[in-house]
């Protein structure tokens, strides 16, 4: 028994995460997941034509208009004469031209799937993106938001060029050597900016340093500032460098793009030569990753019972995060999961005798 | 009020016609018309789309509520039957894609023409058929204007020389991608200047690849020119490698980009028919996904997939 395309449509709704390829703009990306769905929605099965009402006499009725509800109607003596002396007609259903599938064309169409996005990316990016379907998709968004996980990024750079759009593709600005440099130059330049970036963390988290509860949510991860001070690099990484090529892993907050690749730009002042970045691909967004089995390829989704999976993975993953999502203000918000009602405010036992005794 | 019946009597016309439909004056879809007209409904037995009709030939609209059944659907329609040997099943392609066709004004003697013009240069009538099935629009279509784009194609002028092809080839040509018989003189004259100019290519080497891939004649310059470019640069191809698996150019960019790139993450990318481990480009980017897959080796399309995840 395959899935109806009601029961489909109803299903989709959540979050869900998406890979998206380089030199794509944002609405054709969405362009590109909607016609899939579209597609897979309406080869399903769909609810039948509807019928119309028509008034027959009694002559021209035939044997499948005979529902129940006209044999009473015929088989009762008061109205079967009436019937017959004046001429008047029976209600019967009628096939309705109307509602045919090659008049009225698809069922589905693309107002009935209403997108919401989390944090978007470039044009020239890739990489992970979240996308959340009709209202339970922007209310998750919102909770999910606001808990400021941090996202990875994977960029690539280059030593040797310094431009003004910090890209290959910019104005050259000057062009230095890079024999210079060495791996561990790099090393103590990135650690600087991430102790940097780390303190003015920690001085605007506006708690006591020295309590348990700085300590826990230091733990977990939500020591987070309310006020916006600007893209913190919380976490840096050298992973590769080969020649004048190097690739750096960042965590951040509050970041976009372009501020990646003017870091880059400034890593490259810090080494006394000029940066360029080639690169940026975001390899995680809080809790989906570019690895996982559920993130899906924009250009090939591959079906919509995928899509309702990946919904349905993102779901039990927020519940089961030990970061705290569901707080019972939020259970309320998310639909009806595997939660147990817990919240039953427990009777007195005064309140259970009266019930029982009367 | 004296008596019931005449109150029953000003009812009577109201009830005798209780299943009465009310039909707009002026609609843009021919949903409202359906129920009344069985000419339409005849045609969605035949699994015409109608929606589609409403969205690409709206000028058409007017004239298919007017139908008759009898004097103007049912003679072309058996026209179409015994003189082009179509199917029933096949009517709905072809009335979706012109509908013009039914136009009561268009009289049949303009399609009897067009296919003794086609039998005149001696196709044959499973030829013929071909053509119409996949390409409907040319039952509509001016003679004049088919006969210039096929003298143009026999006499094909590229700048200071003129292409003579023989007469076995520009059928073939026409068989393999009919919808060049609907393109004007200098549409294909800015394609073939197009080869000779950015790509470089000599005469005799122009003629072998409108022979082998004919279709390059109607493609988008700018693509055309961006699959010549990686042609050359990423997969290392001389001009006349180029022609030789000229059907590449039929695949899009991005395909070409995600297959050569995971190819090479392999170590398998080589295309030069001396080396070891050859590959041939067109079993590469001709087929699908799982054909691809399963002539590399594997089950699967993941490893193809984690390989753009990386991109």
């Amino acid at each position: 028994m395959s899935i109806t395309a009601p029961q489909a449509y109803r299903s989709l709704k959540g979050l869900f995460a998406v890979y998206k390829l380089p030199n794509q703009s944002h609405t054709s990306l969405i362009d590109q997941v909607t016609t899939q769905i579209l597609i897979g929605l309406n080869r399903l099965e769909q609810r039948p034509p509807k019928c119309m009402v028509a008034f027959k006499k009694l002559s021209n009725v035939t044997n499948e208009d005979f529902t129940w509800r006209v044999n009473q109607i015929v088989k009762d003596s008061t109205s079967s004469a009436l019937i017959s002396e004046n001429n008047l007609s029976i209600p019967t259903n009628v096939v309705d031209w109307f509602d045919h599938p090659l008049v009225q064309g698809p069922r589905y169409t693309k107002e009935d799937l209403v997108w919401y996005t989390g944090h978007a990316l470039d044009y020239e990016a890739s990489g992970v993106q979240i996308l959340g379907l009709q209202n339970d998709g922007e209310k998750m968004l919102g909770i999910v938001g606001k808990k400021k996980l941090g996202r990875t990024y994977e960029v690539k750079g280059r030593f040797g060029l310094a431009t003004t759009t910090y890209t290959q593709e910019g104005k050259v600005l000057e062009r230095t050597t890079w024999n210079h440099i060495k791996p561990q130059q790099i090393n103590k330049a990135l650690s600087l900016i991430q102790g940097a970036h780390r303190n003015a963390l920690y001085r605007a988290a506006e708690m006591d340093l020295s309590s348990n509860e700085a300590y826990t949510a230091a733990c977990k991860g939500t020591l987070k500032p309310r006020k916006f001070l600007g893209p913190l690099f919380l976490n840096i990484k050298l992973i590769e460098f080969s020649a004048p090529e190097f690739v750096i892993h960042i965590t951040c907050l509050d970041e976009s793009c372009q501020s990646l690749r003017a870091l880059v730009a400034n890593i490259g002042k810090r080494l006394y030569s000029g940066a360029v970045c080639t690169k940026v691909r975001r390899i995680s967004d809080g809790i989906f990753s570019w690895d996982d089995e559920h993130t899906l390829l924009s250009h090939k989704l591959g079906g919509v019972e995928r899509v309702i999976e990946a919904t349905r993975d993102s779901y039990s993953r927020l519940l089961n995060d030990p970061r705290d999502f569901t707080s019972k203000r939020n259970r309320k918000r998310f639909p009806a999961a595997d939660i147990p009602n817990k919240d039953r405010r427990e009777k007195s036992p005064l309140l259970i005798a009266a019930s029982e005794n009367l | 009020m004296e008596n019931f019946d005449n109150f029953d009597r000003s009812l009577e016309h109201h009830f005798n016609n209780m299943g009465e439909k009310l039909i707009p004056k002026q609609s843009q879809s021919l949903a409202y018309y359906v129920d009344i007209s069985k000419s339409l409904q005849s045609l969605i037995t035949f699994g015409v789309k109608l929606h589609k009709i409403e969205k690409t030939h709206p000028e058409t609209l007017d004239m298919l509520t007017k139908l008759r059944v009898k004097e103007d659907l049912r003679p072309k329609l058996v026209f179409l039957h015994n003189e082009l040997g179509i199917k029933p099943d096949q009517f709905a392609d072809i009335i979706t894609k012109c509908p013009q066709y039914l136009n009561p004004e268009n009289e049949i003697y303009k399609t009897e023409e067009i296919v003794e013009y086609f039998t005149s240069k001696k196709f044959t009538k499973e030829q013929i058929t071909d053509i119409v099935l996949r390409l409907p629009t040319i039952l509509c279509y001016d003679v004049i204007k088919i006969d210039a784009t096929l003298g143009f194609l026999q006499n094909f002028q590229v700048s200071t020389k003129q292409l003579r092809f023989q007469a076995d080839q520009v059928r073939e040509m026409v068989m393999r991608s009919p919808s060049l018989l609907t393109q004007s003189p200098s549409a294909l004259h800015v394609n073939g200047q197009f080869l000779e100019r950015s790509f470089g290519l000599r005469f005799d080497e122009i003629k072998r690849m409108i022979t082998t891939y004919p279709r390059i004649l109607l493609l988008n310059t700018e693509d055309l020119e961006l699959k010549y470019m990686f042609m050359i640069r990423e997969l290392d191809f001389n001009n006349d490698e180029v022609i030789k698996f000229s059907l590449i150019f039929n695949a899009s960019l991005r395909l070409m980009e995600h297959r050569h790139g995971f190819l090479k993450s392999l170590g398998r990318a080589q295309y030069k028919t001396d080396q070891v481990g050859y590959l041939s480009p067109i079993e590469m980017f001709w087929c699908n996904e799982m054909e691809f897959m399963t002539k590399l080796g594997f089950h699967n399309r993941q490893p193809l997939d984690n390989y753009i995840k990386t991109l």
